[in-house]
C-alpha cells in the first residue's frame, strides 16, 4: 500500500495532462479546462505552503519508489505531449477551415493557453529524463523539441550542472535580474553554450558546422514536425498558436531555473554545494514538479531518481513553486520576498569569498537592489 | 544594447523570410501537406539563422554579470 501511495502520488500532471486533452478534444469552454487546473493547483499550492515532508524510505533504507513504473510514466509523456499537440492542432484545423462557425475564437485561445501551459509544465521530465544517460536522454531531447527547446537537453547537463552559481551559467539569474529578462538570456545562452559546443566539436574533427553529427541542428529538426503539423492545422493561426505554446512553455522552464537558482553565488572552480540553489519543497510543489524543487540535493547528487532527493537542510524559500511564481511575474514583489532570504543566505551560507562577489553584484547591478547593501 | 540589436537583427531577417513566403502565396498554399513541409522547414532554418545571427552580434555580453 505505502508502494501504490508514494508511486501514485507523482501521477498529478499526467492526469491533468490528459483531463486537459480531453477538454481541448471536446471543445467550447471544456478547451480552458488546462488553463483552469493551473488555477486550482495554484490555490492548492498555496493552501499546503506549510506542509513539507522528507522522501519516504523504508525502514531499511530502500525507497519505495518503483523505477520501472516511474520510467514507464515518464516515457508515456512523449505521447502524451504528442496528444496534446494534435489535439489542438484539431481545433486549430477545424477554426481555419469553418472558421467561427465550429469553434468560437474564444474557446480556441483557451485550448491555446491550455495546451502551452500543460506543455510548459510538461517540461519537467524532459529535465528529469536528462540526467539519463541511456535512452531517456533521447527521450528528453524529443519531449524538449515539441517546446522548440532540444538544446535544453545538452545544457542542462554539461552547463547548468557544471557552472552552476556562476556567470558562465546562462540559467543562474543573478541579483537584481527579473523574470522576464532572465527568460531570454537563459533560454538564448543555454542555445548559445550548445552552438558553441558542437562549433568546437567540428573544428576538432575538421569538419564543417553543417554536418550531420551537429546535435544543436538535429535539436532544432527534431521541431520540425511540430511546426509542420500546426502549419497544416492553420496556417497563420497554427504558427501564431506555436508561437504561444512555445513562449509560454519555455517561460515556464525558465522561471524554474529562475526560481531554482536566483541569486547564488558560487566561487570559479569550487564544488557545487547545497547552498548553491534553492529549495521549494511543500508537498504539493514536491509531488506535482516530481521532486524538482529539491534542488539542493539535486545538484549535489545529480543522477539519483527523482523519488529519492530529500531535503538537506539547504536554503528555503519556504512556499511552492505555483505561489512563488505569481512573485516572480511581479518582479518589485519578487524582490522584496527574496531580499529576506538572500540576506539570511549571506548571512548564513555563504562563505567569505561568496559574500564578496555578491556585494561586487550590487554595486554593478540596478539601483533598485542597490539599497539591499 | 547589444541584446536590442540582436533582437532588431532578428525581426529584420524574419521580415524578409515573411515577405518572400507572401510573395509565394504560401498563404493560401498551406492546407498542402507538401507546402505546410516547405514552408515548416523554411521557418526553421529561418530560427536557427536567427540563432546564430544573435550569438554572432551578442557574444557572450548578455550572460555577463559584471559590466
Amino acid at each position: 500500500m505505502r508502494t501504490f501511495a508514494v508511486n501514485a502520488r507523482y501521477l498529478i500532471v499526467p492526469i491533468m495532462s490528459l483531463l486537459t486533452i480531453g477538454g481541448i478534444l471536446l471543445g467550447g469552454s471544456y478547451t480552458w479546462l488546462g488553463v483552469a487546473l493551473f488555477g486550482v493547483c495554484t490555490v492548492i499550492d498555496i493552501g499546503t505552503r506549510n506542509i513539507h515532508r522528507r522522501a519516504d524510505f523504508a525502514s531499511d533504507g530502500t525507497s519505495y519508489g518503483v523505477k520501472r513504473f516511474q520510467y514507464g510514466v515518464m516515457y508515456m509523456m512523449l505521447p502524451v505531449f504528442i496528444a496534446l499537440q494534435l489535439a489542438l492542432a484539431w481545433q486549430i484545423r477545424k477554426y481555419s477551415v469553418s472558421a467561427s462557425e465550429a469553434v468560437a475564437l474564444s474557446n480556441l485561445f483557451g485550448a491555446i493557453l491550455s495546451a502551452a501551459l500543460w506543455a510548459g509544465l510538461g517540461i519537467i521530465y524532459g529535465h528529469e529524463l536528462s540526467h539519463n544517460r541511456r535512452e531517456g536522454f533521447f527521450v528528453s531531447r524529443l519531449i524538449m523539441a515539441l517546446s522548440g527547446a532540444s538544446h535544453f537537453t545538452y545544457a542542462h547537463v554539461y552547463n547548468h550542472h557544471l557552472d552552476l552559481g556562476h556567470e558562465n551559467d546562462p540559467a543562474t539569474a543573478p541579483r537584481g535580474r527579473n523574470v522576464y529578462a532572465h527568460a531570454w538570456h537563459s533560454h538564448m545562452g543555454q542555445s548559445h553554450y550548445s552552438f558553441d559546443m558542437e562549433s568546437g566539436k567540428a573544428k576538432r574533427r575538421q569538419k564543417s558546422f553543417m554536418n550531420f553529427d551537429n546535435r544543436w541542428i538535429i535539436g532544432y529538426l527534431f521541431s520540425l514536425p511540430t511546426l509542420v503539423l500546426f502549419i497544416w492545422a492553420g496556417g497563420l493561426w497554427g504558427v501564431a498558436a506555436i508561437l504561444i505554446i512555445w513562449g509560454i512553455s519555455n517561460f515556464l522552464l525558465e522561471a524554474l531555473n529562475f526560481m531554482g537558482h536566483y541569486g547564488l553565488i558560487r566561487e570559479e572552480g569550487k564544488p557545487v554545494e547545497h547552498r548553491h540553489s534553492w529549495d521549494n519543497d511543500n508537498i504539493f510543489t514536491s509531488w506535482f514538479f516530481i521532486e524538482i524543487g529539491r534542488q539542493c540535493d539535486h545538484h549535489v547528487r545529480g543522477e539519483t531518481y527523482f523519488w529519492e532527493l530529500d531535503d538537506v537542510k539547504g536554503p528555503n524559500y519556504g512556499v511552492g513553486y505555483f505561489e512563488l511564481f505569481l512573485y516572480t511575474l511581479i518582479p518589485p514583489l519578487f524582490r522584496k520576498f527574496v531580499q529576506v532570504h538572500l540576506d539570511h543566505w549571506d548571512q548564513n551560507y555563504a562563505t567569505e569569498a561568496e559574500k564578496k562577489i555578491a556585494k561586487e553584484i550590487y554595486l554593478n547591478a540596478n539601483p533598485k537592489i542597490q539599497s539591499a547593501l | 544594447m547589444k541584446t536590442l540589436k540582436g533582437i532588431a537583427a532578428m525581426g529584420a531577417w524574419t521580415s524578409v523570410v515573411i515577405l518572400v513566403l507572401y510573395l509565394f502565396n504560401a498563404h493560401n498554399h498551406y492546407h498542402h501537406f507538401g507546402w505546410a513541409v516547405l514552408i515548416g522547414f523554411i521557418l526553421l532554418v529561418t530560427h536557427v539563422i536567427n540563432m546564430v545571427l544573435y550569438f554572432n552580434i551578442v557574444g557572450k555580453t548578455p550572460y555577463r554579470w559584471f559590466k
